[in-house]
């Protein structure tokens, strides 16, 4: 069993009664490789500041300050 | 007054309403027999709740003989995605587990369209927790496309789409977290409105994953939405991530045109994967832009696709946290679809989750500097393939091919969610099988005005919105 496979299984027995077997735990190992890799690469360009508050920050900044959409 | 009332909009029943050329219980009466011969063909309802739409229509009636409209939706009839928490009324999320849970207090936008004078006719069909695009439900049975009932209704506000193309109510509400309200509105040729984030409350609306949803409104024009959204639109002190900025009056925005406005026309990634027919009548809806004074502009977009992962994997753990009690206690309640569809999300790392969520500052200011600094708004596909059927995308038949359908409708919507910028659909032909398709424009944070311009301007120099599919005739009785 891969590592990310056996770290599967340690996530799924933190919650009692959920069961996820081996094969289950195998596809999960490969969505969640899926799901982390873009993620994993774009954070590598992240900074102190960039935090996910500031995404209302961005939204209101980039609101139109005149009427008809134009800034 | 003589003549089919479901075929006015909700703008033209109000005035007529207000003006007592029609009552609210005539609006009422209309609507629900327009759902009795529709309902069996479609199953967009999941409850009909007549007896109350018919005392809340006489109490209206009354009301506006006593002292004039309670708002601007005076008796106008709607019913919404079954999402929507009304204090004493069942609300099921579309849900096995959720199938009989009544609601402690009725949510802002439910309570804003009550207080404006709309009525509800009853709970629309959705998909399990709002989490498919199919139309499918393993609880409820599918949902059908009144264009074709072989066809999906999109989803996962798939009745909110089929019930207002099928005139069976003058408009809905929806949720979209990934494109659901847009992928139905497309699939059924209705306006599609998804707000700003932060727009409209989401207080007592089922979440799907909180940082991405949007409550929004299906429709038959952009006037309808216009102003329905400014009804629902607004601060709520029940929902901290409700906007503070006044709500502009969106009907007169509308109506303002679209002279000299830059519409970005997408490029690069967002040419690929439309099907030619699609291509077509999205070269089409440009050229009637342009005939309104509109300059057409090629823009670069950003690949959207990273986008994409971004919001599947916010997506994939807040549903796993909204969720996360259920799936240890009754994981067998849920389907087997939506289960493998939510268990990933509790296995993916914090820190990646914190990424994801660090990055839309980064993305919203990218698209604004390289896009929105050149143009108004931006036209794209919304769904880029003719509309598909239910035998094509049945979630327990998951072959390669209906994953890629699958992925490939939302892949213009998603993007939107992840940077929060508001988005319209609006209907602009069919394809060869007889399905809509539409169009999508995309604005500014908090510039609703210039979709609902654009979507009006559109709509007066076309017809595609007073189309509406036609029944069997022995349903037409």
């Amino acid at each position: 069993m891969s590592e990310a496979s056996r770290l599967m299984r340690a996530s799924a027995r933190i919650l009692q009664d959920y069961e996820i077997d081996g094969k289950r735990a195998r596809e999960l190992a490969e969505e969640v490789e899926r799901l982390t890799g873009t993620v994993r690469r774009g954070s590598a360009g992240l900074a102190f500041e960039d935090e996910p508050s500031r995404f209302l920050a961005a939204q209101y900044a980039g609101r139109p300050r005149a009427r008809g959409g134009k800034r | 007054m003589s003549g089919d009332l479901t075929a006015l909009t909700v703008t033209e029943l109000a005035g007529l309403i207000r003006r007592r050329k029609v009552s609210a219980i005539e609006a009422v009466e209309a609507s629900l027999a327009q759902v009795a011969r529709w309902q069996p063909r479609l199953n967009s309802f999941i409850e009909i709740e007549a007896d109350a739409a018919r005392r809340a229509a006489r109490r209206l009636d009354r009301a506006l003989a006593r002292s004039g409209p309670v708002g601007p939706l005076h008796g106008v009839p709607l019913a919404h995605k079954d999402m929507f928490y009304r204090k004493g009324k069942v609300c099921s999320a579309g849900s096995k587990i959720r199938r009989d849970w009544v609601a402690p207090y009725t949510a802002t936008v439910m309570a804003r369209l009550e207080a404006a004078g709309a009525i509800c006719l009853g709970r629309l069909h959705m998909a399990e927790f709002a989490a498919d695009a199919s139309g499918h439900n393993a609880e409820f049975g599918p949902c059908r496309n009144p264009w074709n009932p072989a066809h999906i209704p999109g989803g996962s506000s798939g009745g909110s789409g089929a019930s207002v193309a099928a005139r069976a109510v003058f408009a809905a509400l929806g949720s979209d977290t990934g494109g659901s309200v847009r992928l139905p509105a497309a699939a059924n040729g209705v306006i599609g409105l998804m707000p700003t984030y932060g727009r409209v409350s989401r207080y007592g609306a089922i979440p799907r994953a909180w940082s991405l949803d949007h409550v929004g409104v299906l429709s038959h024009t952009a006037l309808d939405a216009a102003r329905i959204a400014r009804v629902i639109a607004g601060e709520d002190p029940e929902d901290a991530t409700t906007s503070r900025l006044p709500v502009p009056n969106y009907e007169a925005a509308a109506k303002r045109g679209i002279k000299g406005l830059r519409i970005g026309v997408a490029a690069g990634a967002f040419a690929k994967g439309v099907a030619p027919e699609v291509a077509k009548l999205l070269e089409e809806s440009l050229t009637v832009l342009k005939s309104r004074g509109a300059r057409l502009v090629p823009v670069e977009m950003p690949d959207p696709l990273p986008l994409f992962a971004f919001n599947d994997l916010i997506l994939k753990c807040e549903g796993a946290t909204v969720h996360g009690r259920w799936l240890h206690e009754r994981p067998g309640d849920f389907s087997v679809f939506l289960r493998k569809r939510l268990e990933g999300g509790l296995l993916i790392p914090a820190t990646h989750y914190l990424a994801a969520m660090s990055w839309r500052a980064r993305a919203l200011a990218d698209f604004l500097a390289t896009v929105m600094d050149k143009v108004d708004a931006v036209h794209t596909p919304v769904i880029p393939i003719p509309v598909p059927t239910l035998r094509e995308m049945n979630p327990n038949r998951a072959t390669p091919e209906m994953l890629n359908k699958v992925a490939a409708l939302a892949n213009f919507t998603r993007w939107t969610n992840y940077i929060g910028v508001p988005a319209i659909t609006v209907p602009c032909g069919f394809t060869k099988n007889g399905l809509p398709a539409s169009f999508q424009i995309v604005t500014r944070p908090f510039d609703e005005e210039t979709l609902f311009a654009t979507a009006h301007a559109y709509q007066e120099a076309t017809d595609w919105h007073t189309m509406a599919p036609a029944l069997p005739r022995a349903a037409r009785a």
